[in-house]
Formats: C-alpha cells, structure tokens, sequence
C-alpha cells in the first residue's frame, strides 16, 4: 500500500506516492533522481547521505521517507546557486577537502549545520560536528581547513579566491 | 628566472566541482537499461525438494 507525501526538496515542492517502508534516501536517489546523496553504509555509521531537513543534518538512510512529509529537505544539488559553488563547497575545492569525493555531500551538509549554528568554530567543534562522517581517502585535516575557510567566507559575506571558479554547469 | 607555473604553486583540481555539486557518477548512480536485480531466496528446509518456484511478480516488476 503507498501513501502519499509531500515533500520540499531543494525548494521545490514534490508529491508522490511512496511505500511507508521507503527511506528517505532511496526516495532521493530513486524517485527523484537525485543521487548526490550517498548510499554509504545503510546502518547509520558513514554519514554520507546526511541531508539537511529543516535546517538540521540528519542521515537520510536512518528516516523514513513518510517522516519528511511536509518538511523542507535540503542536499547537495541545492548548494550551488544558478551553477557558482557556495562558500562551502569553495572552501573544500580550496583547501582540497576531497579526494575521490564520495563522503563529500554529507560532509558539505554536516559542515552547513555547524557553521549556521557556530559561525567562527575551533579545530576540535569542528571535529564534533563532521565525527558521523567517515572519509575512506582519511583527508581529515584538509576537512577541517575547508570547514574554516568556509565560514571564515560566510563571515566575510562574500566570495574571494575562487570567484573566478568555473561553472559546474555542462560539467559531467 | 621566469616564476613557474605549477611548481610550487596551489592547483585547483579540475574534477572538482562536479563532485561538490553533487554530480559525480559513481557506479550506484549509473541506471542502464534492462538491468536486472537479484536477491537470494534460502530454503527454509535443510532437506526438501523444490516443485515450482513463482517467479510471476518477480519477471514483471
């Protein structure tokens, strides 16, 4: 039996029908397609489908997708404003915070609801905040940098270095 | 001597920001047609014969 839900992913608004069994990342992935978010572990551990939901990072593989009805998701997809990279995924390119880039989306996600909620954190607040986000490629340190350099922009109000970034648009 | 260009110098990677926009193709993201799944039945029997198996719902989802 489905029911229905309706859900604001990325700022839009989307109804569907979803079996009460489906988790909240599958219905990301498969329903809408939008596969940024990562299917890590499916137990909770790796954090790589953390999303944003209503403001807040939580795992998407630990929730139901009936339990986001009439909430506001936010992932990946949604940082980039018309194709310019935001002050986080800046902040990574930078300060090279990814490798083979698979943790990198709840990674971005996690830093967002530390940074809304500590715009100037230390070294150690940001280790708290990204511990349910395992990197394999173990590039910790260059995380914590990127985290910094990306609220050191959000704090400046503006882009600086990689202004000139290209597009990510038309790029596959 | 003339500065060089990358020695020494900070590189951004080109592969990037697709990866941080969400638009990498990493192999669980990949969807090719008729791309059949599988999932193991295990007999609840240690020793039985098998008469049929319905596969109706299966072949057709």
């Amino acid at each position: 039996m489905k029911v229905p839900v309706e859900i604001t992913v990325n700022g839009t608004r989307h109804r569907s029908e979803v079996e009460p069994r489906l988790l909240l990342v599958h219905y990301l992935r498969d329903v809408l397609d939008l596969t940024g978010t990562h299917v890590g572990c499916e137990t909770g551990l790796c954090g790589a489908c953390t999303i944003l939901l209503d403001g807040e990072a939580v795992k998407s593989c630990m929730m139901l997708a009936v339990q986001a009805n009439v909430r506001a998701v936010e992932t990946v997809e949604g940082l980039s404003v018309e194709g310019e990279l935001d002050a986080v995924q800046r902040g990574f390119w930078e300060e090279h915070g990814l490798q083979c880039g698979f943790c990198t989306p709840g990674m971005l996600l996690s830093a967002h609801d530390l940074l809304r909620r500590s715009p100037q954190p230390t070294e150690e607040e940001i280790q708290r905040a990204i511990h349910g986000n395992l990197c394999r490629c173990t590039g910790y340190q260059t995380i914590v940098k990127a985290i910094q350099n990306a609220g050191d922009k959000m704090r400046a109000g503006k882009p600086s270095a990689a202004s000139s970034s290209p597009s990510t648009r038309g790029r596959r | 001597m003339a500065q060089a260009k990358y020695i020494g110098q900070k590189v951004l990677r080109k592969e990037d920001p697709r990866l941080l926009a969400g638009k990498g193709a990493y192999v669980d993201d990949v969807h090719l047609p008729h791309t059949a799944h599988m999932a193991l039945l295990r007999s609840p029997h240690a020793h039985a014969r098998i008469l049929s198996i319905e596969t109706g719902a299966a072949a057709s989802a």
